[in-house]
């Protein structure tokens, strides 16, 4: 954790320098610094390290430590190492919301002003697969197994649909839906992060209350009924915490893989599986990986990339290596 | 055999076939009698012989002076009329037919080809039963008064500006940049129709920028049905005049005559802007834009309309901002995209937008323009510390006037709001049909940041 946090910390300050915008990292770091005095800065420097930049930093530190809180939730839930927030359906029905705003200009919410019709649509929809699921588990006994079945199918439901929206769509809103399919911390800046950074807080909040039950989840249904607890009632409330916590903030970067599942596994093969631990070091790492991510997405190609695309780039070929290299299950 | 006497025999064999290749290549390309480069004309029909406006009595004695030698027939190739690579009394009788207006005559116009170059191809005139594809060449086919002919359209997305299209006319369900195979199968049944009526499709009218839907196979299609295909750049200030201009001929009647009315005058505000900006020590930079946040590249149609209006590309004075932006229009990829180039004079950022406006709704568009949302980002973020030198430019205007406002945009010390108000004015008064009953303020013709900030309340 202290070497994820060191992480944060040094990576914050380089990429404030990193960007289309050319200025030199010391420059950036030292113009962070007078605005926080309250001292006046250059109008594009204002505008492209301040205004931008640093914003879109503490985004991907909030992003990043969100996704792997509620990726550590849903794995603990299902006790299934696939379960994240992509596989539950919650990232294909934002996007879904997203492509019928990008391309449809349907608002679910009526009289929400242009710049969030996407970010409430996506936010709405990305609620849809626990709702199935909470609503199902009213009138069925659900096993976890079932549960995460349930979710992969509304994913491809979703899916599917969005890719119908996207093969009929005019080339400019197809490329519009496809940057929001693979993320962007971009569109975080002053206005919205603080929708995010509360959202983002909250729920993990609520989550770390819930962190001796989810412990106690670890010792299968049968077990945890011994000890008075209702395990069906606890993986529903921390499933709609975590999809919640994924939801304000996928609603507003676009889907961002790889990092939900990657995460916990990272953390949990260095402080194991007991979530007083394992939920803050997801979380230190997540961000940690996501602001290292977004830098190097900022200066990659000839316009820079999506972060989830870099995400993905790094996150699978580190994930394979720690896995080969590690000598026992962290899951054991 | 030594291994390098194989190889030098090999090198001769590559060498010598490359060479027989290129030559057969070479001497096909040359017996095409249809193969001219950049034919510099107004009205681009065979036989318009002296490139300007009309058809008339000077074309008859250019070939004549050609038939006699006393002209070269290299400087004049829209004088074979008739386009079977020679200049003789055939090509007289030709001109004579179409200064006559023949009904029934083919007429032999130069338009692009797949792959960009000038080609002739062959219509019957008057030219009837035309199916257009994309916005940038249905407005020209309706600036000439010729909505009536149009017989299918696979998009059509400007109710007002575009209301003069035939009633008839068949939706073939396209979109603005697709054609997929069912619209493409809509648009052969329409001819299959057209056909056992007697009246088959007498064109298909595609924007250069939308070739590449259609395809080989749909070349194929079209050659197989005979439907001549007629391309231009239309995107393209002047080269929507040339379109204008030669669709109305190409129409016929009052439509010949309102092709050539719009055509002059949108030359007149080419050459009143050539006159006055050609003169100037230093040319203002431009970078343009279109669909909100897409920069356009150098080649790109708006460019080639903005330098025509007096600017230099900014493409051409930083080779840094060239490399990145190389395609027509390349989509920002951050809110920083335009921070290291606001050395740039001007950004002219082209947008459609359909006319017919009461205040209230003027106001809207101008707001929503200028705060238009990209995926949750609005653009006022991409273009700030640009606000004063951010134009929005109506591109379903008539050639001219866009020329006329890029050049008010530039140079407004040069070409004030009212002379390019004034343009407007004139193609409104011309009594071309799609800006039929309306006035000044039902058009949003160009938005600059006072616009915006008095729409939005900004003080």
């Amino acid at each position: 954790m202290l070497v994820s946090f060191v992480l944060i910390v040094i990576s914050f300050f380089i990429t404030l320098g990193f960007g289309v915008y050319r200025i030199s990292i010391i420059d950036a770091d030292i113009a962070f610094i007078d605005h926080l005095l309250g001292k006046e800065l250059d109008p594009n420097v204002e505008e492209y390290v301040w205004n931008t930049r640093v914003p879109r930093a503490i985004g991907a530190i909030l992003v990043g430590a969100g996704l792997s809180v509620a990726g550590v939730v849903m794995q603990n839930d299902f006790k299934n190492p696939l379960a994240e927030p992509y596989t539950m359906g919650i990232s294909s029905g934002a996007f879904l919301g997203a492509t019928l705003s990008i391309i449809l200009g349907v608002s679910i919410i009526p009289f929400v002003s242009s710049d969030y019709m996407t970010v409430a649509n996506a936010y709405l929809f990305s609620l849809i697969p626990v709702a199935v699921l909470v609503l199902i588990s009213r009138f069925r006994k659900l096993t976890p197994a079932s549960m995460i079945l349930i979710g992969i199918a509304v994913m491809f439901l979703f899916s599917s649909i969005s890719q119908i929206l996207m093969v009929t769509a005019p080339s400019e809103n197809l490329a519009d839906a496809y940057a929001w399919r693979v993320g962007s911390l971009d569109r975080l800046r002053w206005e919205k992060l603080p929708i995010v950074a509360v959202s983002t807080v909250i729920f993990t909040a609520l989550i770390c209350l819930f962190i001796k039950k989810l412990n106690v989840m670890y010792i299968g249904d049968r077990s945890v009924k011994t000890v008075g607890e209702n395990p069906p009632q606890i993986r529903i409330t921390t499933l709609v915490l975590a999809s919640l916590l994924t939801a304000g903030i996928v609603s507003f970067t676009g889907t961002i893989g790889f990092i939900g599942l990657v995460g916990p596994h990272i953390a949990r093969i260095f402080v194991g599986s007991n979530n007083r631990y394992l939920i803050p070091a997801s979380a230190f790492f997540g961000a940690a990986f996501i602001l290292i991510a977004d830098s190097i997405a900022k200066i990659s190609g000839v316009n820079g990339l999506p972060v989830g695309v870099i995400s993905s780039m790094i996150g699978g070929p580190l994930f394979i290596w720690i896995l080969i290299k590690q000598r026992k299950s962290a899951w054991t | 055999m030594k291994a390098t006497a194989i190889i030098a025999i090999a090198v001769v064999v590559v060498v010598v076939g490359a060479g027989v290749g290129a030559a057969i290549y070479m001497n096909n390309n040359n017996k095409d009698s249809t193969d001219y480069s950049n034919v510099n004309s107004k009205l681009m029909v065979r036989g318009n012989a002296n490139g300007d406006f009309t058809v008339d009595g000077d074309d008859l004695s250019i070939v004549d002076k050609v038939i006699a030698g006393d002209l070269k027939k290299e400087d004049y190739p829209l004088a074979d009329a008739n386009n079977d690579g020679d200049v003789n009394d055939a090509d007289k009788e030709q001109i004579q037919n179409m200064i006559d207006h023949k009904e029934g005559m083919t007429i032999y116009v130069i338009s692009l080809n797949s792959e960009g170059n000038e080609t002739t191809v062959s219509v019957k005139y008057p030219l009837r039963n035309v199916v257009v594809y994309a916005t940038n060449m249905e407005m020209p086919c309706v600036y000439c008064n010729g909505g009536k002919y149009i017989a299918g359209y696979f998009t059509k997305s400007y109710a007002t500006a575009e209301k003069s299209f035939n009633a008839e006319a068949v939706d073939l369900e396209g979109q603005q940049r697709t054609i997929n195979d069912a619209a493409w199968t809509n648009f052969t049944n329409l001819d299959a129709s057209l056909v056992a009526k007697g009246t088959p499709i007498g064109a298909l009218l595609v924007d250069y920028s939308g070739i590449a839907q259609i395809t080989e196979s749909r070349m194929s299609d079209l050659n197989e049905s005979g439907i001549p295909m007629i391309s231009y750049t239309s995107a393209d200030a002047t080269d929507e005049l040339t379109t204008v201009l030669t669709l109305g001929y190409l129409f016929g009647g009052d439509c010949e005559k309102m092709g050539l009315d719009y055509a002059k005058i949108g030359w007149d505000v080419k050459d009143k802007i050539k006159e006055k900006t050609d003169a100037l020590e230093k040319k203002k930079s431009y970078i343009c834009g279109t669909m909100f946040i897409y920069i356009c590249g150098k080649t790109s149609s708006f460019n080639t309309s903005a330098t025509t209006a007096g600017g230099v590309a900014y493409a051409t004075l930083n080779a840094g901002f060239d490399s990145k932006y190389t395609k027509n229009s390349t989509k920002m990829a951050s809110t920083e995209a335009l921070s290291n180039y606001t050395d740039a004079d001007v950004f002219i950022n082209n947008r459609s937008m359909d006319w017919g406006l009461d205040a209230d709704a003027k106001k809207d568009l101008i707001i929503e323009t200028w705060d238009h949302s990209n995926s949750g980002t609005s653009s006022r973020v991409y273009f700030n510390g640009w606000e004063d030198k951010l134009f929005y430019i109506n591109n379903l205007l008539p050639g001219g006037v866009k020329l006329a406002y890029m050049a008010h945009a530039m140079y407004g010390d040069l070409f004030d709001r009212e002379w390019a108000d004034g343009i407007l004015k004139q193609y409104i008064d011309l009594g071309t049909l799609p800006l039929e009953g309306q006035t000044l303020d039902s058009i949003l013709a160009f938005i600059q940041f006072s616009d915006y900030k008095a729409a939005a309340g900004i003080a």
